[in-house]
């Protein structure tokens, strides 16, 4: 597939991608954002298990460190309120093409994290709509595996973010002190003139 | 046309709007709320999570180059997701002057609104935190401020029962939050008002033989009614009523050149720092969400309130870029090092301040709406000042700032300093003469009999505190204006049925 260099080379078209969204602003998501048009090797529509990878890739440079059996770990790129999906085999494309610049080897998924972390940070730094969808990507990421949107039981391994109903309570606060206030307080009652 | 027979209908259903529904039902009137956002049954609806799409059945924005505002369109308004903190304004907020002229009216202080703050207190069920309930992100903050040789206060909070779960912004499913949606809209359901959600007002038209018409659309389907009545209170917040008054301008014929201007919003300064290695943990994700404590060291001095911030993790990676240095990357290893301390290690500050007025609301031909935000010296230095401060107490007391950088909803940094909050006040402000605000002290929009503000968009000022209480506190007093006008006795009873047809403009 993508090792045919002949047929990366050969086979491209245009891809409109205009209506990009990055947005997880919360109250003010669901802005598009204008892309343009771009050109991918035909592969990366054709093979999803490449983009699969490639995301998954870019999803451990990322945030290294979430576990990589995690089933959500792509899963922003996918979901409608992003509107990334359309998108998605062009940054896949992309990674690899600046993957082989960069390192000359192509397949992003399979370097080392030094590596991937130089591909990102020119992707990144690439400028105008590419460090836009890289810097959307990145966006999505870190909302996704930070605050563990896909899995309220889940959390997040690296925050220690528990999830739902997985509170300790006040029982795992330390360092109560809790003669502390009325020593320094001024007025008491919270409420000052 | 349907007819219809309402003596008073207000429009939105959050805390500016609670106060006359109340308390006019109470009083024998007919009254009917119109809340643009659905139905919310706390218990039913609200879910522990961080799922953007559940917020987002509520959290609408509205944002421009410099300037955010985020609000809820649902019953009860901003009541199911804020943080319950409810403090009174400080004195000095109402003392604000700018180019030369007091911001609120001359009537108006501290001392006489304290007997509104206090009904709404009790309404609200406001008390001050235990101390054993201040979160551990508050008890490192009053360290450090102890340290340093400040003070700190415990926050008083609108809860009853409160079991310190941690997820008051995404709706409390114990029902444990006190605000409009747990007290006054269920008692002035039970005195007769009628609350229809779904309902939105396109424009509020005065009538010849004196009332007001509104134009309702209800639902994603459109079905429209005209309804009409002696007395309309807007209620529906600072966008809200700042954008239905912008639409009804034309047959209001609404002089003022106040209107969607003015926006106040307490400075809204953040910073954050990694905490001195002999600090005690903070923690993230323990306790209520507002971390406990407020200190009102600086007020005199820097004209602001510190408060310690416990963020959420999706408001933290939606809202910001944060790094230990400005040259690191806002991702990879160095990111992930920086967030593994998130939890315990890292003391965020917010600053609350009495920044002047700068913001407006603008809405474009086609209905969108906007905003715009002129950064003016004064509001320059108090930013620059509010910054300045947090860093330098971190600094003092050993712990090392970090770089915060927020970023827009594509994720890409904001070009400017850009501003975003849920404290705005002011688009409508209150003032004693026409010429500087859209309505009087009495709530009345000037020139216009019986059209009410009982919201946000009337209190004139910052306040370097949650808003939430004033607003409340504020529509108290205004409804007790209208029932005064009405002559209802103070107890608010009526034995008798009374409409708003009787008092004139006054």
């Amino acid at each position: 597939m993508y090792n045919d260099e002949r047929s990366r080379k050969t086979n491209v078209q245009r891809r409109d991608f205009i209506r990009i969204m990055a947005g997880a602003g919360l109250a003010t998501a669901c802005t598009p954002m204008r892309i343009g048009l771009k050109i991918y090797p035909r592969e990366f529509d054709e093979h999803t298990e490449l983009v699969d990878e490639t995301l998954r890739a870019f999803v451990l440079t990322i945030v290294p460190g979430m576990p990589e059996d995690d089933a959500d770990l792509t899963r922003q790129f996918h979901d409608p309120l992003f509107r990334l999906d359309a998108h998605c085999a062009y940054l896949a494309s992309d990674l690899c093409s600046r993957a082989e610049r960069i390192t000359g080897d192509h397949r992003f998924a399979t370097l080392a994290y030094e590596d991937r972390a130089s591909v990102v940070a020119d992707g990144l730094a690439a400028g105008g709509l590419t460090t836009r969808l890289y810097s959307a990507a990145a966006y999505v990421t870190q909302i996704a595996c930070y605050a563990s949107i896909y899995d309220d039981d889940k959390g997040c391994v690296i925050t220690g973010f528990d999830g739902q109903f997985n509170i300790q309570r006040m029982a795992g606060v330390r360092d109560p002190h809790l003669d502390l206030f009325r020593d320094i307080t001024s007025a008491g009652t919270g409420n000052p003139v | 046309m349907k007819h219809n027979d309402y003596d008073a209908i207000i429009i939105g259903s959050g805390f500016g709007a609670a106060p006359p529904a109340l308390r006019l039902a109470r009083a024998g009137l007919r009254v009917l709320v119109l809340e643009k956002g659905p139905e919310i049954v706390p218990r039913r609806d609200f879910r522990q999570t961080q799922d953007p799409r559940y917020l987002l059945q509520w959290f609408r924005g509205v944002d421009g180059p410099r300037f955010g505002m985020t609000y809820i369109e649902g019953l009860g308004g901003g009541s199911g997701f804020y943080e319950m903190v409810a403090l009174r304004a400080p004195s000095l907020a109402f003392e604000q002057v700018v180019n030369g002229r007091r911001l609120w009216p001359r009537e108006l202080d501290r001392d006489s609104m304290d007997p509104w703050y206090e009904r709404a207190e009790e309404m609200m069920r406001v008390k001050q935190i235990r101390p054993e309930a201040v979160p551990a992100s508050g008890r490192v903050f009053a360290r450090m401020l102890s340290d340093l040789g400040h003070s700190c206060e415990r926050a008083r909070y609108a809860e009853s029962g409160c079991i310190n779960s941690g997820y008051c912004v995404t709706g409390c499913i114990y029902n444990a939050k006190m605000g409009p949606l747990t007290t006054y809209i269920p008692q002035a359901r039970d005195a007769g008002a009628e609350y229809r959600c779904g309902a939105t007002v396109q424009q509020v038209a005065p009538m010849r033989e004196g009332g007001y018409r509104l134009d309702v659309v209800y639902g994603a389907d459109g079905g429209t009614e005209r309804l009409t009545a002696p007395l309309v209170i807007l209620a529906a917040g600072t966008v809200g009523t700042a954008r239905l008054l912008l639409e009804s301008r034309r047959p209001l014929r609404l002089p003022s050149d106040h209107l969607g201007r003015n926006i106040a919003w307490n400075g809204g300064a953040k910073a954050a720092g990694l905490l001195a290695t002999d600090l005690p943990d903070g923690d993230m994700f323990v306790g209520r969400t507002h971390a406990g404590v407020i200190c009102y060291d600086f007020l005199e001095s820097h004209r602001l309130t510190l408060s310690p911030v416990k963020a959420m993790p999706l408001m933290a990676m939606a809202a910001l870029r944060l790094r230990a240095e400005e040259g690191d990357p806002f991702w990879g290893q160095p990111h992930v090092d920086l967030m593994r301390q998130f939890r315990q290690r890292i003391l965020a500050i917010y600053a609350m301040g009495l920044a002047p007025p700068a913001a407006r609301l603008r809405i474009d031909r086609r209905g969108r709406i906007s905003t715009e935000l002129k950064m003016s010296p004064e509001l320059t230095e108090h930013y620059r000042r509010a910054k300045k401060l947090m860093n330098g107490l971190l600094e003092r007391r050993g712990c090392r700032p970090l770089h915060l950088e927020s970023v827009n909803r594509e994720g890409m940094p904001h070009d400017a300093e850009h501003f975003g909050t849920a404290h705005q006040v002011g688009s409508c402000r209150m003032a004693d003469r026409a010429e500087d605000g859209v309505c009087d002290v009495t709530g009345q929009v000037h020139g216009h009999p019986n059209l009410f503000i009982a919201d946000g968009s009337a209190v004139p000022s910052s306040l370097a505190v949650n808003p939430c209480l004033t607003i409340t506190a504020n529509s108290e007093r205004i409804t007790a204006g209208i029932l005064e006008r009405l002559g209802v006795p103070s107890n608010g009873h009526v034995p008798e049925r009374r409409t708003a047809a009787g008092p004139s403009s006054a």
